[in-house]
């Protein structure tokens, strides 16, 4: 292990890659800065860019992007009181209280120290958990492959937002999605209507950058979103004191924990793992009473949180091929894209990608901290970013990205039809992040499921008589159930 | 009731029948014993689609009806003006030319129906787009835009 993190390092340090971490991350930060935009978003424009790349800068640009998309929101957050991404929901709580009081500088020199620490610690328990995780998951044959699907596919009630039904209609209309083109096994065209451009299946990117980028632009166009003015940044050091800072430590360190750990429970995510971290501080704070008013503790609580999660998601991704987010899932779709297999044998196949990707977040983690510390003022001044005419820009970004892959004008309408789907699910409250799952997974359900019943002869006892079968089919169950349970009692 | 709920159910419900009813319509030619034929997978999933989409009906009927809010037609004029511009621009860009329609036709309207009113604003994003799209995606990507009546 440490032999292949020699050549992951050898990797990352080539001036050319440190330059995609560095682009990754400013990325990345301007996406988080800018409300509306999310990781997921960021991703999406960038998949097709990342097509003209090598596989090792394209994926250190992308994992970059991913981890300062998760801090730039709270800069939004603590200079606006919006949260830029859903897991600055939290850092409003206190961070904006700080900025009312002239404390804005302190606020976001606390959540600079807290992501870039989140990230760094996010990074160091991929890289212990990733190699284990992937070498077990070496003995899956169709069967537990099929069950990992499944599995992955059972997230939807953790990624259902208000309504589970809407979110298993998601869900399927996804798996739907994947069917159509020829079938693998037997070379009929599926539901392609006679489109011979139908025949290799609905493309991947066009779909992602449809569902997650241009159905944002019809989302501003409908708000018609004005540029937004930031409160004054004040005056006083951008750092903690030393005093400040040993406190702090402990509550970076707890969310930090706590992060990494949701963060590798798939469908869990960065959201969930900020608000836990911050509901964690307010409970083992002394002053419980003074979270909401403007403590420091509650902007380090969430911001490493959400950073050290990043570095949770990238373990079932790297180690399983199983994506947990819609930001994950996006990134699969760049492995296909480059041609690669997500899933255990990607360890084995591509060790020097891997291990690159694993430094690289280290990497990232770091440069997110000089970037955003030295340029906290340049960040803060994104948010007013004229909408008039960032969201023309992304649409034009959008069509390149569709057309560019295969220089394609069907990419660009299939991108459009997704746009407007993705734009209409969100109007009514669909879940977009379940049908990605199921664009994803949908193919290595179906495959397998079918591969594992060519093995046994057409009997289903296959899928109960493998142990790791067996085991990932109830843990699907219980991870589909638990969560309804909970909303029930939620309810109630 | 939950129109928009009920409504959608119905349709996902239409989908699942038409996707049942279609698979019909494959091979029955058996590859080798115990693989399932290509329709086994699509007849599943519309099965399965089936039970949400009634749930979703049912629960539509039963959701008591809220204060009605009311409809933004602006917003609703905007995103499907938006919408008709793209459809529009890609039927007419493989005849007309990227580099002279994206910009022109879709980044300044875009912009103007956002609210942009400044036309030097408008001036420098065209600049900065066409820029961009040439130097960076068609000279440096190889990306071969659509090209006619100009570059």
């Amino acid at each position: 292990m440490l032999e292949n993190l020699v050549l992951g390092l050898q990797q990352v340090i080539i001036p050319y890659n440190l330059l995609m971490i560095l682009a990754g991350v400013s990325l990345g930060i301007v996406i988080g800065v800018l409300p509306g935009l999310q990781a997921a978003s960021g991703l999406a424009i960038l998949l097709p860019i990342t097509f003209f790349m090598d596989p090792i800068p394209a994926f250190l640009m992308m994992v970059s992007l991913y981890l300062a998309a998760e801090y730039g929101g709270s800069i939004t957050a603590i200079a606006l009181g919006i949260p830029g991404t859903p897991p600055a929901i939290p850092t409003v709580w206190d961070g904006f209280p700080l900025s009312q009081k002239g404390l804005a500088r302190k606020a976001l020199g606390v959540s600079i120290i807290a992501s870039s620490m989140g990230g760094i610690i996010g990074a160091i328990i991929l890289i212990v958990a990733v190699v284990p995780l992937a070498a077990f998951a070496l003995r899956f044959g169709p069967a537990e492959y099929f069950a990992l699907g499944v599995f992955g596919l059972s997230l939807v009630t953790n990624l259902a937002g208000k309504s589970v039904t809407k979110a298993t209609i998601s869900v399927i209309i996804g798996l739907l999605i994947v069917v159509v083109g020829v079938d693998v096994f037997t070379g009929y065209p599926r539901f392609t209507f006679g489109e011979p451009q139908l025949l290799g299946g609905i493309p991947l990117v066009p779909a992602l950058i449809g569902l997650f980028a241009v159905s944002k632009v019809f989302q501003h166009l409908e708000e018609r979103t004005v540029t937004r003015k930031y409160i004054e940044m004040g005056g006083g050091s951008q750092f903690p004191s030393l005093k400040e800072f040993k406190r702090l430590i402990v509550s970076i360190l707890r969310g930090s924990g706590i992060g990494a750990l949701i963060g590798i429970i798939p469908g869990a995510g960065a959201t969930i793992a900020s608000l836990i971290a911050y509901g964690e501080e307010k409970r083992a704070s002394k002053h419980p009473e003074q979270f909401g008013t403007g403590v420091l503790e509650g902007i380090s609580a969430p911001e490493s949180a959400n950073n050290a999660a990043v570095g949770g998601a990238l373990v079932p991704l790297i180690a399983l091929g199983i994506p947990g987010s819609a930001s994950t899932a996006i990134m699969i779709g760049g492995l296909m894209l480059q041609g690669l297999r997500p899933g255990p044998l990607l360890m084995v196949e591509q060790p020097v990608l891997v291990y690159s990707i694993l430094v690289g977040l280290l990497f990232a983690a770091f440069f997110q901290f000089i970037i955003g510390s030295m340029g906290i003022r340049l960040w803060v001044n994104v948010i007013s970013t004229r909408v008039s005419i960032l969201v023309p820009f992304i649409l034009g970004l959008c069509i390149i990205g569709a057309y560019g892959l295969g220089n394609s004008m069907f990419d660009v309408v299939l991108a459009l039809i997704f746009g407007v789907l993705g734009y209409l699910m969100e109007k009514f409250e669909f879940p977009l992040a379940p049908m990605v799952l199921a664009i994803v997974l949908g193919f290595i359900v179906e495959t397998n499921l079918r591969r594992a019943l060519a093995i046994s002869g057409g009997s289903y006892a296959i899928f109960f008589t493998h142990p790791i079968s067996i085991v990932l089919i109830i843990i699907a169950i219980v991870s589909f159930v638990i969560p309804l349970i909970r909303r029930r009692r939620w309810q109630a | 009731m939950k129109k928009s709920d009920v409504i959608i159910g119905a349709i996902t419900l239409g989908l699942a029948i038409c996707v049942y009813i279609e698979t019909f319509s494959f091979p029955k030619t058996i590859v080798t014993p115990g693989t399932p034929l290509a329709s086994f997978f699509p007849r599943i999933i519309a099965g399965v689609l089936g039970l949400p989409s009634i749930l979703l009906i049912i629960f539509g009927i039963r959701t008591k009806p809220k204060a009605q809010q009311a409809i933004k037609w602006g917003g609703i004029v905007r995103v499907t003006v938006g919408v008709l511009l793209t459809t529009v621009y890609i039927i007419l860009v493989p005849h007309v030319g990227f580099f002279i329609l994206t910009p022109f036709f879709l980044i300044v309207p875009l912009a103007v129906i956002m609210g942009e009113r400044d036309w030097k604003i408008l001036v420098a994003v065209v600049l900065l787009f066409s820029l961009m799209a040439y130097f960076v995606f068609f000279k440096g990507f190889g990306i071969m835009f659509p090209t006619r009546i100009f570059m």
